[in-house]
C-alpha cells in the first residue's frame, strides 16, 4: 500500500482503494494508482514529454470521477502515452449533485452539475503492462475517511 | 454477503435465492452449481452481484447464474437475464466493456503427434508476428465509410477484404453480424479507438490455443463438427478491444439519465438502462450491434492471420496443412430471441455476460450442416488443463434461456495469482508437462491455471443440469497469451 491508494481483491477485475485530503486530490490519486497499474514504468520515470488538456463533466461527483478516469484512458490508448502528472485547474461540484440529493430529485436537468479541467503531462507509453477497458460505477461511493476522502474504484481488465 | 442458508436446493445442481430474499427482487435468482462451486460463489460478492441482476425492471422468470459464476461489476460474470421487450430494460453493464468478448474454434487435417516436436517454434512464430498484448495496434487500418461498414457488416467486411471465406461467415453466431447495428450510433471516440485494432488479440484472459482432441463423448456430434481424438485444433479467444470498451463507457454514462428520466431505482449504478423500446434503449443496441459485429470482424481477421501462419511453418514439414473453423460464439452480449414463456412463444431480450448461447436441434439459426445435432458451444478451460466442446439440448431453453457457461471462471484475483505465482516458474512448470506458453510474464501469472475453478466441475454441472451435452475434451499444447 502507498499513502494514495491500495489494490484491493477482486475476483475477476481490478479494484483500487484511492484516498485524497480532498475532491482535488482524490481524483489525482486516482489517476496515479490507475496509470501505476497501467504503465508503472513510465509513471516511475516521470519526465514528461507529452501534455494533454482535458474537461469532463458529470452529473454527480462519482460520475465526473468515472468520467475523468475513462477520459484519461481514452487518450492513454489513442496517444499511446501513460499520464502521471495531474495539475486540475478546476473542479466544481453543485452541492445538489450530493448523492443523496441525487436521489431525491425526479429527474435531472439538462445541465451536468460536476465539472473539471485539468492539464495532464506524461510520457509514451512504451511497456503497458495491463489492459484498463474502462473505469466502472460499481459499489463507487467517494465517502469521508481519515484521509479526507476515500473512493474504491473497480476496473474492468 | 448471502449465506448458504439463504439458498433453496432445488435440483441436486439448481440452488435458488428466492424474490422473497430482497424486497427489490423482482424474480428469484438460480444458481447452476455443486456444493464446492457454491462455496466459492460464496466468497465474493457473485451473488450480491446475481441477486442485483433480479431487481431490474421487466426480468422475467430468474436471474441466472451459469456454474462458472465469479464476481464482475453490475451483473456476475456467468449471468443471464432476460428481458421483456414490453417492459424490460436494456442494460450496457449486463453486456459488458468488451461487447462480443469471444471464442472460436478450428478442427485441422493434422494430428496433434505431427506437431509436438514442434511447438516451442510455432508458439515463437505466433507470438512474434500477432499482434498482441496492451497497446498492440495492427497492420490494417479503418476509418471513415470503411469503419461504419465493418461495424454493420462485421465479418463478412473482412472476408471481403481477403481475410477468411464463405464458409467462415456460415460457421459464426449471426453470421458475423448482428443486422440491429446502425454506425451512426457509435462515437468518433470508440471508431478512433478501433481504427488500428482489428486483427488483434488484446491483452488479459485472451488467447489462441493449439490443442488436442483428448476424448471423444458423441461420435455423431464429433463426426458433424469434424473433431477426432489426436486431432490438432485451433482455439482463438478475443472481442471488440478499445471500440467495444468505449461504446459501453459512452452508453454506460448517458444512461445515467435516462435511469432518472425513466424512474428507474437501481441497486447498483453499473447496472444502468433503459427501458428496451425507448430511444435510448434502440440507440444502444444499434451501438453494441455495432461493436459486436466489430468482434466478429476482428476474430475473423485474427484467425485468418492465424491459419495462414500455421499453414505456412507447417507446409514446410508437412503435406497441405489446413483449417476449417467449426464454430465462432460470443459470450457477452444481448439478443432478441424467442422462447416459451406462460405458455407463449414470446420474444425476449436475453442478456448473457460471460454465458453462452447453446441452442439445440432444429433451431432454424444454426447453420445447416449442423442443424440436425445442435449448435457447437465452446467452453475453454485454462492454459494447462482442459477445454471442451459441448452441444446445445432444447431443455436448456427452458432451463436457462438457451444459455451455457462460457469457461472455467477465475477463483482468484489477478492480483493475488500475481504475487504468488512467477510468469517464468509458470512457463518452465507447464513446458514440462508438455506446454509451451508464450505471452507476458505478469499475463502469464494472473491467467495461472490455479486462479481459475476446475473446468471438468463446472462442464460437469451444465451437462447434468441438461444445458449442454458432452462432445469433446481437449488439452492445451501451445498457447499465445495477450
Amino acid at each position: 500500500m502507498t499513502s494514495r491508494w491500495e489494490v484491493i481483491n477482486h475476483t475477476a477485475d481490478l479494484a483500487l482503494r484511492v484516498y485524497g485530503r480532498d475532491l482535488p486530490d482524490l481524483f489525482v490519486s486516482a489517476a496515479l494508482a490507475m496509470f501505476d497499474q497501467v504503465d508503472p514504468i513510465a509513471v516511475c520515470n516521470r519526465a514528461p514529454t507529452a501534455e494533454r488538456q482535458v474537461h469532463v463533466d458529470g452529473d454527480d461527483r462519482e460520475s465526473l470521477l468515472v468520467n475523468w478516469l475513462n477520459e484519461l484512458l481514452y487518450l492513454h490508448e489513442t496517444h499511446r502515452e501513460a499520464y502521471f502528472h495531474f495539475t486540475l485547474r478546476s473542479l466544481h461540484c453543485d452541492p445538489a449533485s450530493h448523492p443523496d440529493r441525487r436521489r431525491q430529485s425526479a429527474a435531472l436537468p439538462r445541465a451536468s452539475r460536476c465539472t473539471l479541467s485539468a492539464l495532464v503531462c506524461g510520457a509514451p507509453s512504451l511497456h503497458p503492462q495491463r489492459l484498463i477497458k474502462a473505469a466502472t460505477f460499481h459499489g463507487l461511493h467517494i465517502e469521508p475517511s481519515p484521509q479526507g476522502l476515500a473512493a474504491t474504484i473497480v476496473f474492468d481488465v | 454477503m448471502t449465506s448458504k442458508q439463504e439458498l433453496r436446493r432445488l435440483e441436486e445442481w439448481l440452488w435458488e435465492i428466492p424474490k422473497e430474499h430482497r424486497r427489490d427482487m423482482r424474480v428469484p435468482a438460480r444458481i447452476y452449481a455443486d456444493e464446492k462451486l457454491l462455496e466459492a460463489a460464496l466468497q465474493d460478492k457473485s451473488v450480491e452481484q446475481l441477486i442485483n441482476t433480479a431487481c431490474l425492471p421487466g426480468v422475467v422468470k430468474y436471474a441466472l447464474a451459469m456454474p462458472d459464476i465469479h464476481q464482475g461489476y453490475g451483473p456476475p460474470i456467468g449471468g443471464v437475464a432476460a428481458m421483456s421487450m414490453q417492459d424490460g430494460v436494456i442494460s450496457p453493464g449486463a453486456v459488458g466493456y468488451d461487447i462480443n468478448c469471444g471464442v472460436r474454434l478450428l478442427s485441422s487435417n493434422l494430428e496433434a503427434n505431427q506437431v509436438k516436436p514442434i511447438m516451442g517454434e510455432i508458439m515463437d512464430v505466433l507470438y512474434a508476428q500477432l499482434p498482441t498484448g496492451v497497446g498492440k495496434g495492427g497492420d490494417l487500418r479503418v476509418s471513415g465509410r470503411d469503419m461504419d461498414d465493418v461495424l454493420e457488416k462485421g465479418a463478412a467486411w473482412v472476408v471481403s477484404k481477403g481475410f477468411g471465406t464463405k464458409e467462415d461467415l456460415e460457421h459464426t453466431e449471426e453470421r458475423g453480424a448482428m443486422p440491429a447495428a446502425s454506425a451512426v450510433a457509435v462515437s468518433r471516440r470508440a471508431k478512433e479507438r478501433g481504427g488500428d485494432q482489428l486483427g488483434t488479440l488484446g491483452a488479459g484472459n485472451h488467447f489462441v490455443e493449439l490443442g488436442e482432441v483428448s476424448a471423444i463423448y458423441d461420435q455423431g456430434a464429433a463426426q458433424a463438427f469434424g473433431l477426432h481424438e489426436g486431432q490438432l485444433v485451433l482455439w482463438v479467444h478475443s472481442g471488440s478491444r478499445g471500440l467495444g470498451h468505449q461504446v459501453c463507457t459512452d452508453y454506460v454514462n448517458s444512461m445515467q439519465r435516462a435511469v432518472a428520466k425513466y424512474h428507474i431505482t437501481l441497486p447498483d449504478r453499473e447496472l444502468v438502462c433503459a427501458p428496451v423500446t425507448s430511444p435510448e434503449g434502440q440507440e444502444y443496441m444499434a451501438a453494441m450491434a455495432c461493436a459486436a459485429n466489430y468482434a466478429w470482424a476482428n476474430r475473423q481477421m485474427l484467425m485468418h492471420r492465424v491459419r495462414r501462419i500455421l499453414e505456412k511453418v507447417l507446409a514446410q514439414r508437412l503435406p497441405r496443412p489446413s483449417f476449417r473453423l467449426i464454430y465462432d460464439i460470443a459470450h457477452n452480449i444481448a439478443k432478441i430471441e424467442h422462447f416459451g414463456l406462460n405458455g407463449q412463444r414470446t420474444k425476449l431480450l436475453v442478456h448473457r455476460k460471460g454465458a453462452t448461447r447453446s441452442f439445440g436441434p432444429g433451431h432454424p439459426d444454426l447453420p445447416a450442416d449442423y442443424r440436425a445435432v445442435g449448435q457447437p458451444v465452446l467452453v475453454p478451460g485454462d492454459m494447462g488443463t482442459a477445454s471442451y466442446v459441448l452441444v446445445g439440448t432444447n431443455e436448456a431453453a427452458d432451463l436457462s434461456f438457451a444459455s451455457s457457461c462460457h469457461g472455467a471462471g477465475r477463483v482468484a484475483s489477478r492480483h493475488a495469482a500475481s504475487r504468488q505465482i512467477r510468469g517464468e516458474d509458470l512457463q518452465r512448470r507447464l513446458a514440462d508437462r508438455g506446454i509451451t506458453v508464450r505471452g507476458p510474464w505478469k499475463g502469464l501469472a494472473e491467467e495461472a491455471p490455479e486462479a481459475y475453478k476446475d473446468i471438468d466441475s463446472v462442464v460437469n454441472v451444465v451437462v447434468k443440469a441438461g444445458l449442454a451435452r458432452l462432445v469433446a475434451r481437449t488439452v492445451p499444447l501451445g498457447v499465445v497469451k495477450g
